[in-house]
């Protein structure tokens, strides 16, 4: 019988960390910068090995004077170069995307649960984009302080979320429709209005200000972000573990809230308890990243036809499957770029696509049909 | 005394629960449930039924009077030890979507919940016997979303079971099902009720298939109790024509059997 046992945890655990643990061994050799600097010059560089120089010759990044010869100088300058690209550039970038994809993977399990619907994600209930303008009203007020360890800009975040979430659980609790679609509708509803007010905090910024926050909105997950990446983990780490510990009691609330509350859930502390955590995780994301959306609708999916609905397992695994999502959006949205620009033969502006229109055309496909069967079956 | 051998594992002293202040919208109620007893609640629509039972469960608390379960008044118990003793099961239950009979059986363990995430080896042998004892193991593996009704229905019942639950709640747990499977669920719980001594707080509609199987019937209207007593009693013309409006017509019966089959006697007219 399939059942939920710490063997069979372990085991899908296991193979879902196994994919993120692969990508993350590749992401060294994965960039835009210096193309030609792969994954084996790179792991080679790691573990000593030397390099073939006589395939080097004529490498304008290793040959400085080219004169034809590699000497001892350029060489080890050389390998400097490869261990400083792949390492303070590509495999931050990929922990960055591991750490966003996690969280917001996660979120939309939770959200999904609790609210019983399938789209319910962090995006859909408006909270993204709450976030998103607080966040940017922070920046253009030059809030760049920490508070608490917890950076200004972080907190406006989160703040903008909680405003919209509260707007959307008052008007569900309003109609006592908690489950029903009326809940996703305020909070697309709430989320168009925030990004209407992104864009006027936008129209009243100057020409080059306006260039970042639009990079920001696009969601990115380039090092110039306006958020240091380092500021993300004591926030997400213990909300991961918290979600994961919360999953036994999320799993009775797949029964409704009477069930869950006569077996001995609180299901409104439940609820109001993950609101917040989730809210605060997805708000650490946003400051950092911008709003990348469709990761917590389309991950908690996949990952649900692989390891079934039991948060217990549910929550970890598309945590996982989640960093590894967005670690692929990354790549793709790097490599495209430089694909078209080949093609083309044109200098393009920017390095890479944002990541955020990598993970729509995959995301919005599936909301949609989801989307479309939904309507059918009620 | 423990809770567990209470003769009485349920009981409404004088509860009372308002919208406003001015009139009571249910009560004052008192009933005593006894140890394996079935006890059904029969009304009108609106006339308080399941504001009793979700006051039963806790998920009200009464504006006045008193619940005691296991002897105990329920508001100095604590949550856990409530939660091991009442099952309950609403009028409506969300599926939960991709979710296996299995799994939503196994959920019942909630209450016995150590610090690990998951379930015992004991966890699931008893969730094992309920889905045995309720004949629901052989769809154990197929999502819940795609069962049918009753089948649904006696999985949720399965895992009130594997809740180990002293006291069964169930809010018109037949209303959706078709003649046969109301039968047979009824036919379980009476059965859970006689052999293991589960008392049954039951909402129905069916008047005759509540005096077939309830042992006494508790008469709801306009939150006022009308009458409390066995189903032969209560499940009469003269007791119920009243409160639903409607003349009933009662056929003739066996010398043997519980109580009259009553019918709407549309002959003779609306009731004054």
């Amino acid at each position: 019988m399939k059942t939920m046992t710490t063997f069979r945890f372990i085991r899908h655990l296991l193979a879902c960390g196994a994919v993120l643990v692969a990508l993350l061994l590749i992401s060294p050799g994965v960039g835009t910068q210096s193309r030609d600097i792969g994954l084996l010059t790179v792991w080679r560089c790691v573990i000593g090995l030397d390099l073939p120089r006589d395939q080097m010759t004529g490498n304008p990044l290793v040959d400085h004077d080219s004169d034809g010869v590699i000497s001892d100088e350029e060489y080890e300058h050389y390998q400097a170069l490869v261990r400083t690209i792949a390492f303070q550039h590509r495999f931050p970038r990929a922990v960055l995307a591991l750490i966003v994809g996690v969280t917001l993977a996660m979120c939309g399990v939770t959200f999904q649960t609790l609210f019983r619907n399938p789209l319910a994600t962090p995006y859909t209930l408006g909270i993204a984009s709450g976030g998103s303008l607080g966040a940017l009203i922070a920046i253009r007020a030059g809030w760049h302080d920490t508070f608490a360890g917890v950076p200004m800009v972080t907190l406006a975040a989160f703040f903008g979320g909680l405003g919209v979430v509260g707007c959307v659980y008052a008007i569900a609790r309003g109609n006592r429709r908690l489950t029903s679609n009326e809940v996703l509708l305020a909070g697309v509803t709430l989320g168009l209005f925030s990004s209407a007010m992104m864009m006027m905090v936008t129209a009243i910024s100057s020409e080059r200000e306006t260039f970042r926050i639009v990079r920001w909105m696009m969601g990115s997950l380039d090092t110039i972000s306006l958020q240091k990446p380092h500021t993300i983990w004591p926030i997400v780490v213990p909300v991961w573990v918290l979600l994961t510990l919360m999953s036994r009691s999320m799993n009775q609330y797949r029964l409704g809230d009477d069930i869950a509350a006569v077996r001995g859930v609180k299901p409104q502390r439940l609820l109001a308890a993950s609101i917040m955590i989730c809210t605060l995780a997805t708000a650490a994301v946003v400051a950092t990243c911008g709003p990348i959306g469709f990761v917590g609708l389309v991950v908690p999916h996949i990952a649900a036809m692989f390891v079934g609905q039991d948060c217990r397992l549910l929550i970890p695994a598309a945590g996982l499957l989640g960093g590894a999502f967005l670690i692929l959006c990354d790549w793709a949205s790097q490599l495209i770029m430089g694909m078209m620009g080949s093609l083309t033969g044109q200098q393009l502006a920017a390095a890479t696509l944002p990541i955020g229109v990598i993970t729509a055309v995959v995301g919005v496909p599936i909301f949609v049909t989801m989307l479309a069967t939904r309507r059918m079956k009620t | 005394m423990s809770a567990q051998s209470h003769q009485f594992p349920l009981v409404f002293r004088d509860v009372c629960y308002g919208y406003d202040k001015r009139r009571a919208f249910l009560g004052p109620v008192s009933f005593e449930l006894g140890r394996g007893e079935v006890l059904a609640i029969v009304g009108p629509n609106g006339a308080g039924k399941s504001t009793l039972l979700r006051i039963a469960v806790g998920l009200l608390a009464p504006d006045k009077g008193e619940v005691m379960m296991g002897g105990m008044s329920f508001a100095e118990q604590s949550t856990l030890v409530q939660s091991r003793m009442l099952a309950y099961l609403p009028q409506a239950t969300p599926t939960p979507v991709g979710m296996s009979a299995y799994e939503v059986v196994l959920m019942g363990r909630f209450p016995y919940r150590s610090w690990s995430l998951f379930e015992s080896s004991i966890d699931h042998e008893i969730a094992r016997t309920a889905m045995e004892t309720t004949a629901t193991m052989e769809f154990a593996d197929r999502p819940i979303d795609q069962l049918s009704g009753g089948e649904a229905q006696r999985v949720h019942i399965a895992a009130a079971l594997a809740q180990q639950a002293e006291i069964l709640v169930l809010d018109e747990p037949i209303a959706s099902l078709d003649t046969r499977h109301q039968i047979e669920l009824l036919q379980l719980v009476t059965r859970l009720a006689r052999d293991k001594g589960t008392s049954v707080l039951i909402v129905l509609h069916d008047i005759n298939l509540t005096a077939r199987f309830a042992d006494r019937v508790l008469l709801l209207d306009n939150g006022q109790v009308v009458a409390l007593g066995p189903s032969r009693e209560v499940a009469t013309p003269g007791v119920l024509e009243p409160v639903f409006g409607v003349r009933l017509l009662a056929l003739s019966t066996n010398p043997g059997e519980k109580a009259a089959w009553l019918v709407p006697d549309l002959d003779q007219g609306e009731l004054e």
